[in-house]
């Protein structure tokens, strides 16, 4: 089901009034149902595979939970003759036990996804190996049909499931409240992927209706489809054309075509966050969020905290910092420390996890070498940053340079912008040489452009009427973006547009109707679904 | 229940301010006639006065004018085809006509996928169309909710919001309306399309392919409803092939097999058929470099010399001659005679 | 206490540890800062720091810290 299309829509408002219908304490079987139904119309055949991780988790869950419980239980009943000594052993055992556990659910879920996502990939670096000393390569017969939002789904599962095995949060009792968890069907398909801390607690709370939420959340959702529908799905045909044609193109066009793509991507994800949010918000449960004007970030590190940041925290939680603590790595920083001095050795732990975390995160975007690359170069720039700290501010207090000068700060967030756009450009091309080939062509193509159609090439027939509108409307999207962020660095849009009456707000709610459906719609028809949809 | 109650009440004023820009618009479009299809007014003011009706699909919009089947047979006839037409489509718009007008005569243009053409696959364009064509706002709603799909509101909304705007603009520019008095639903092509091809082509594409032989239950149900309503008003019904390129048609090899569904729920109706790709001499009469538009509609010469071949054809058997000499009785026959070699 | 703040002074000076509450939500110590101090924290406290407790109500102040420290100190 599209998220763009009426049927879609009209499960949306099924699904609310179901919702307010039952009474409070039994709403989440609402969404529970919702969200099965709405697995059930990606498949059937690929509903198994979310049920046994949602099985596995629960299982696993539930027995190192009662592990715990029954060693609590029995030091409490023993506290008299048990020495420190026995209680170390029986936890060494216990943990060992539960570690067990963990690394089989571990295994079974991630190979799940790592057979149904890189598959391919991997036969391709194996063919590739084997070719070197002669082989003939294997052929790739493997089809698959990944199921919707395993990417999403799994890494949300994981997460729980480690929160349980730290004792951070008790493991859950119900299954169908665990299903819901892994399920949730607004946020299966592109996140925000959550902590069932977070998550549960809104899930299964009772939630008033209020006007406000209802208010917010459509006017959030009316917002999201303008971004997807009118701005994100009108660039996509252009930006592919820019990244299947640049050779042919000028240096100018190829670089509109990337600061075109950082565009997109943004109004295609955040405006999908919007959608989801917003309905989450009309039921009056919150979901964390996604995106917090990460283009107006001032280095690297702080635009991956601010895009994807659910993603990002997520990293963090369950491969950064388990990484960077452990005993292992411990050793490594003491060693380094002694070999390369205080400051560089003290940075080896931390550039290690980040390593670990950014190949990583590079092959949870795409299948590929050149998404393995994108990774690479994202964490080289945040190690280098980290390395080069106190470079930087030797040469800022030199330079007599002010960290809040606007100036400073407006060099940073254009610098940062520019950076981020080469970067995410590189893996979209297509393969990595492909990508190389698009920045060389911005820099070096002798092709000028000596008219609009060849300035704007991917555009059909530029002197079109509805060309020119549709060109105008995607810039003033843009530039509507821009100010809403402006102003939302003070407070959130919704509350400035409260301040007005009514009658502005349903102006603005008739506006962004008929720019949907004007530009929007044709728009959708022609792009198909969403980028992050392939996870 | 305060905080639902003020939900529903700004629900609904939107809603409502939505629903009065939407419909300003739109009867900007579905009030004029600037789209060529756009000929409700033109037909509500020959009611009462038609007495000869075509329906057909895009092959009927080309082929059939009124003009001249007026002039060859002394009628009053109108061509309430259209492009993309679906058989819902045929049958709203004929059952409109049938009843504020004394018609004797209906010819219905079948071709070879008036009964394989799937409504679902094809989408909307042929009922949006319609739409346009129906006299006011409570017609328009009726079909609307009749014939399109759940999946296709938001197409059917960004059309007719998309032609709205176009008319506002051409209104602004002073743009002249469509005339559709003298045409009479006869949509003249522009163009000619060479449908010879080369015998080394001819020979290689012969029987290579074939035509749908599944006939959709949409399309039966309303073919049925038309026939019904043709009996009951008591008219000549006359089921009508009109002629497609004989090199396009030569690439299938079933031909037969399709028509001869058509020709049986013909025969079932008590109805007239008649098949103009079997018709002797059909690539003298039409020739394959002039007489086509594209690979299966008429060219504007072509449509001429149809019509009179037709209303030929229609008076000889009205007449009680035997009008089975002039044709070919299968396609496996006539494709013996094909000339349209380069 | 002492070890505590002479660490933190090691990894960040300008900041004012005494009267800070929000070194995490205001962003005064960022993630690497965070694998910096939990190193030389086990190390000074000889104690294993479990990722569970990497979250930032531990950490926005000296007070929570420490609070955070004798946990685990007393779950060993």
């Amino acid at each position: 089901m599209s998220i763009t299309s009426v049927t879609f829509i009209l499960f949306l408002l099924v699904t609310v009034i179901l919702y307010y219908l039952i009474p409070g304490k039994y709403r989440w079987l609402v969404l529970l149902a919702s969200s099965m139904f709405f697995y059930m119309m990606s498949g059937i055949s690929n509903g198994i595979y979310i049920l046994i991780t949602a099985l596995s988790t629960f299982g696993s869950a539930i027995f190192m939970q009662k592990i715990t419980d029954s060693q609590k239980r029995y030091f409490k009943e023993n506290k008299e003759s048990l020495t420190r000594e026995d209680k170390a052993i029986i936890k060494k055992k216990n943990t060992s036990k539960r570690k067990t556990l963990l690394i089989l659910t571990l295994i079974l879920n991630f190979g799940i996804l790592c057979v149904f996502k890189y598959s391919h990939f991997a036969l391709e670096q194996f063919n590739n190996a084997i070719s070197l000393f002669g082989a003939q390569p294997i052929e790739d017969t493997m089809k698959f049909i990944i199921p919707l939002g395993i990417s999403f789904y799994t890494f949300q599962s994981m997460g729980y499931l480690a929160d349980v095995y730290w004792n951070k949060i008790p493991a859950e009792k119900n299954f169908l409240k665990l299903l819901l968890f892994v399920s949730f069907f607004p946020q299966i398909t592109q996140g925000p992927i959550s902590s069932f801390e977070q998550l549960g607690k809104e899930l299964f709370e009772e939630h008033k209706f209020t006007y406000k939420n209802y208010s917010w959340g459509i006017q959030r959702m009316m917002w999201g489809f303008f971004k997807k529908m009118v701005i994100a799905d009108t660039l996509s045909p252009w930006v592919y054309d820019v990244f299947e044609n640049y050779s042919q193109y000028s240096g100018i066009t190829t670089l509109i075509g990337a600061f075109m793509y950082s565009v997109l991507i943004y109004a295609d994800f955040s405006g999908y966050m919007d959608i989801v949010c917003g309905f989450c918000e009309v039921l009056g449960i919150k979901l964390t969020e996604n995106f917090d004007r990460p283009y107006f970030s001032k280095s690297i590190a702080e635009y991956w905290r601010r895009w994807h940041i659910s993603l990002g925290v997520w990293f963090k939680s369950y491969i950064y910092y388990p990484i960077a603590v452990s005993g292992w790595n411990k050793k490594l920083g003491k060693f380094s420390q002694k070999k390369l001095g205080k400051t560089f050795g003290k940075t080896v732990p931390a550039s290690v996890a980040l390593v670990v975390v950014w190949l990583t995160t590079g092959l949870w975007h795409g299948a590929s070498m050149a998404y393995v690359a994108w990774g690479g170069v994202n964490g080289l720039f945040i190690i280098l940053s980290l390395w080069l700290e106190p470079v930087y501010d030797k040469c800022k207090s030199k330079l007599k340079i002010k960290e809040s000068a606007t100036w400073f700060r407006a060099f940073q967030t254009i610098r940062t912008f520019i950076l981020v756009t080469f970067i995410k450009v590189l893996p979209e091309v297509g393969t990595l040489s492909e990508g190389f080939g698009l920045w060389k062509n911005i820099f070096t193509s002798r092709i000028i452009p000596d008219s609009w159609q060849t300035l704007l090439p991917f555009v059909d027939n530029i002197y079109d009427d509805k060309s020119i509108r549709t060109i105008g409307v995607v810039i003033f999207g843009t530039l509507l973006i821009f100010i809403t962020s402006m102003i939302q660095r003070k407070q959130p849009i919704r509350q400035f547009l409260g301040k007005f009456p009514l009658i502005v707000k349903i102006a603005v709610f008739v506006a962004l109707f008929f720019l949907i459906v004007y530009f929007g719609i044709p728009a959708s028809g022609n792009a198909g679904g969403f980028m992050y949809a392939q996870f | 229940m305060r905080n639902f109650k003020r939900a529903i009440a700004v629900t609904l004023a939107c809603i409502l301010c939505t629903g009065i820009v939407f419909t300003l618009i739109a009867e900007v479009y579905f009030s004029n006639s600037y789209y060529y299809y756009q000929d409700s007014e033109t037909r509500k003011n020959y009611g009462g006065e038609i007495d000869f009706l075509i329906c057909g699909s895009s092959h009927g919009l080309r082929a059939f004018s009124p003009e001249i089947l007026d002039k060859e047979l002394d009628c009053f006839s109108y061509n309430i085809s259209g492009a993309l037409m679906t058989m819902q489509g045929r049958y709203t718009l004929l059952k409109k006509e049938i009843e504020r007008n004394p018609v004797k005569t209906v010819v219905v243009e079948v071709s070879y996928n008036a009964l394989s053409r799937n409504r679902v696959k094809e989408g909307a364009e042929g009922d949006l169309y319609i739409l346009a064509r129906l006299d006011n706002m409570a017609e328009r709603l009726g079909f609307f909710f009749s014939a399109m799909k759940l999946s296709e509101y938001d197409r059917v909304l960004y059309d007719t919001v998309n032609r709205g705007v176009q008319c506002i603009e051409w209104m602004t520019d002073g743009r002249k309306q469509v005339d559709t008095t003298v045409t009479k639903g006869y949509n003249k092509p522009q163009g000619i399309y060479d449908c010879t091809v080369s015998a080394e082509t001819y020979e290689q594409k012969f029987h290579y392919t074939k035509f749908s032989e599944t006939a959709d239950e949409y399309n039966i149900s309303y073919l049925n409803k038309i026939i019904n309503i043709c009996k009951e008003k008591n008219v000549r019904l006359i089921f009508v092939v009109t002629p497609i390129s004989s090199s396009y048609e030569a690439e299938h090899s079933n031909t037969d097999i399709v028509m001869a569904t058509v020709r049986e729920i013909a025969k079932n109706a008590d109805a007239e058929f008649y098949d103009f790709n079997l018709i002797k001499g059909k690539d003298q009469m039409f020739p394959a470099d002039t007489a086509y538009f594209d690979i299966s509609h008429l060219s504007a010469s072509g449509a001429e010399t149809f019509n009179r071949e037709f209303a030929r054809v229609i008076t000889a058997a009205e007449n009680g001659e035997n009008t089975d000499d002039l044709f070919y009785s299968s396609y496996v026959e006539a494709q013996q005679y094909y000339n349209c070699i380069k | 206490m002492e070890e505590l703040l002479e660490i933190l002074e090691e990894i960040n000076p300008d900041i004012d540890y005494e009267t800070a509450t929000a070194l995490i939500d205001d962003k005064m110590l960022d993630s690497f800062s965070i694998v910096s101090l939990v190193t030389e924290i086990s190390d000074a406290f000889d104690i294993e720091i479990s990722p569970k407790y990497l979250i930032p109500e531990n950490f926005n102040s000296v007070q929570a810290m420490m609070k955070m420290i004798e946990t685990i100190q007393d779950e060993e």
